[in-house]
């Protein structure tokens, strides 16, 4: 059990509570898991969210340059799609990205509260302003950002009433890359199987809604939370929720935006001890081993022990089916000698055959990848217009492959001002 | 959820195939975990038997959650053990497979020759709380009670068969959230008593209703209350794979067998 003084204030750390967070943290705290916290950015020198800030070392601090070659200029913990301008300031002058991040994953540390993951990274993708609201074209770059840059779980305690397809595609991409994404049900009160909120309604099989939950055993359903059996699976803490704020402190929040952090920390948790189950397992393991309610809900109360006790002892049913590879991203930056291209693929079904993958750009074999994690990629220095993934078996076999086409680094911030609004919540 | 033993061993010959695959169709499933073994050797098999087969992407969940994925178009088809619920949207199409039961169980060194309606009343009602009220039991002392979560396809069909709408429930039972987790339960101690699917049955006794055992045979015949549907269902008239997959299981000799291992065939 953590020592960090202000845990007893946490009730959904609490033993009677129905989240059962304090089972899980028997079997892991989360360890080499990274999640997307895409938000109003985050304190990040806040002493409990500090130790877990994600870190992108192909990128070379204040130096102004895209070292990593992904579009983006100093994005050393992250990036802010809120302005156009080239450095990345992720800055919370809000207070809720960085009450979001404390919930996930605050330091196990003997300092103030402790996250439901507490050894989980935090990669902080800010697309809400400090004043006014952010645009889901944010949202979606936000998105793409955090798969491409190794994030496995995404937190979006956000929402608007603004369908744009283009986080609806970021998302089922984000699915292809085994990434699963959490989203708040919002604070209206409604049933919104029939009145639709976004991103939570969007139809995704990596995508888990989340309703929010009160102090103290979790049971009862806040007033303000939104519902639907069909669109909100799972319920959470998410009133009187302690967390770290973007004053250093600490401080109470309410409301399903708290609900879905603690749900994206059980994800981290259950991907920390099962990195190769899909997005789609994992979603199907939380539900599975939710504390059924009576509630206006599609599964029940999230049980973290279960959850991750189920996914530790999960085997994803392949039937014999050939490995599948699909291509989550293929794009090159740079000219002629000064080329580079990333390939990142996801890779599905039974891969016990695989002895390894070969990654061919224009023809030419550039990147040979030891089987392993469900995502892989390989950076080389070199150009071309298609790329293709081949997966080996015994005696270099072609088991599976798929072929991509190459495209430029995309523009990154000169598309992040359109679309429809986007609050917290 | 664990690979059934013969798709584990078939899983290298089925790869030692040669060439690399072909775009397919893929049939992507989700929801009861009770359903989910059979629906995947099911799969299995049909890829092993019809040319240019599907792939199937099968997860479990629950009978909801399966029910609200297949409705909102995330997945193809659900696997629900549960008939259709009144609250279920109207466009979805029920298609049974297979027939299971709901068994009443205890502990192996508890073999309790029976229950009759009145007994069960007494057990769910607060009014039996000893074993050596029942009579037949072979234990002494409190009685430990289980039940499935309020939701769970199981407990729908477990109190509409067993317990009289006129029965308070008064017991308290230790809550769970799926069959196995029930089963290693009642496995591990010789004071409970619970329900389980048919499929689940095994390191228990089972005991009988009014007389009448709960196995395939009297599920078949439906001498037995307790019985179920297994059902898959999609969101309006099925796409061409999944019809095919569909007829392959009403029509197919193995579909027949495979179902037969655990369950009852519906017609």
């Amino acid at each position: 059990m953590p020592n960090d003084p202000r845990i007893s204030e946490q009730w959904a750390v609490a033993p009677r509570s129905v989240f059962n967070l304090q089972g899980a943290w028997n079997v892991t705290r989360g360890a080499g898991v990274t999640v997307a916290v895409i938000d109003t950015g985050a304190r990040i020198e806040h002493p409990d969210l500090a130790p877990n800030v994600w870190v992108n070392f192909a990128e070379v601090p204040r130096n102004r340059a895209d070292d990593d070659g992904n579009g983006y200029v100093d994005d050393v913990h992250g990036v802010d799609l809120t302005s156009t301008a080239k450095r990345q300031d992720l800055t919370d002058g809000y207070g809720h990205g960085t009450h979001v991040a404390g919930t996930i994953a605050a330091a196990a540390n003997g300092r103030g509260v402790v996250g439901v993951a507490p050894r989980a990274r935090l990669m902080i993708v800010k697309v809400i302003p400090t004043k006014g609201a952010g645009r889901t074209s944010a949202v979606a770059e936000g998105i793409r950002y955090a798969v491409a840059n190794g994030a496995q779980v995404v937190n979006m305690s956000l929402g608007g009433t603004t369908r744009d397809n283009r986080v609806r595609d970021a998302i089922l991409a984000a699915a292809d890359a085994n990434v699963v994404v959490v989203c708040s049900a919002g604070n209206d009160g409604l049933n919104i199987d029939r009145k639709p909120a976004y991103p939570v309604s969007y139809a995704a099989p990596n995508l888990i809604g989340v309703a929010a939950t009160r102090p103290d055993t979790g049971k009862a359903l806040g007033d303000f939370s939104n519902f639907g059996p069909r669109t909100v699976a799972v319920a959470a803490p998410g009133a009187d929720v302690l967390s770290t704020t973007s004053d250093g402190g600490y401080g109470l929040m309410t409301g399903t935006s708290m609900a879905a952090p603690h749900v994206a920390g059980v994800v981290a948790l259950m991907r920390s001890v099962a990195p190769r189950l899909s997005a789609a397992e994992i979603r199907a393991v939380l539900f599975q081993n939710a504390a059924r309610s009576s509630l206006p809900i599609g599964s029940g109360y999230v049980d973290a022990r279960g959850a991750v006790r189920g996914a530790a002892k999960d085997t994803e049913i392949t039937l014999g089916q050939r490995p599948r590879l699909r291509v989550v991203r293929a794009q090159s930056a740079g000219r002629g000698r000064r080329a580079t291209t990333v390939i990142q693929f996801g890779v599905s079904g039974a891969t016990d055959a695989v002895r390894r993958y070969r990654v061919l750009l224009a023809r030419r074999r550039v990147a040979e990848l030891a089987p392993g994690p469900t995502v892989l990629s390989a950076r080389v220095r070199r150009g071309g217009k298609r790329a293709t993934v081949q997966a080996l078996g015994d005696g270099g076999r072609v088991i599976a492959r798929v072929r991509a086409k190459v495209t430029r680094v995309p523009k990154g911030k000169l598309d992040i001002g359109s679309g429809g609004d986007v609050g917290v919540g | 959820m664990r690979l059934p033993a013969v798709t584990a061993v078939l899983v290298a010959l089925a790869l030692a195939a040669p060439g690399a695959a072909a775009p397919a169709a893929t049939i992507d499933v989700s929801g009861s975990t009770t359903a989910l073994p059979l629906v995947a050797d099911l799969a299995y098999f049909y890829r092993q038997e019809v040319r240019r087969p599907p792939r199937f992407s099968i997860v479990g969940g629950n009978s909801e959650a399966g029910v609200a994925d297949v409705s909102r178009g995330i997945v193809d088809v659900a696997m629900v053990s549960r008939p259709r619920a009144p609250g279920d949207p109207a466009r979805l199409v029920f298609a049974p497979f297979a027939a299971s039961a709901i068994c009443l169980v205890t502990h192996r060194s508890n073999p309790v020759p029976g229950f009759d309606r009145a007994q069960l009343q007494g057990l769910v009602g607060g009014s039996l709380t000893a074993w050596e009220q029942v009579s037949g039991a072979r234990r002494t002392g409190p009685i430990v009670h289980t039940a499935f979560a309020p939701g769970t396809a199981a407990i729908s069909v477990f109190l509409s068969t067993f317990v009289d709408d006129g029965t308070e429930l008064a017991y308290k039972p230790r809550s769970f959230s799926t069959a196995a987790q029930m089963r290693a339960f009642v496995r591990a101690t010789p004071a409970a008593w619970g329900y389980v699917d048919l499929a689940f049955t095994g390191g228990l006794h089972v005991v009988p209703f009014e007389g009448v055992p709960c196995t395939r045979a009297t599920v078949a015949d439906s001498s037995y209350p307790g019985r179920r549907q297994l059902s898959l269902v999609t969101r309006g008239a099925p796409s061409r794979p999944v019809a095919r997959f569909l007829r392959w299981m009403r029509t197919s000799r193995t579909a027949r067998r495979v179902i037969a291992t655990r369950y009852v065939r519906v017609r």
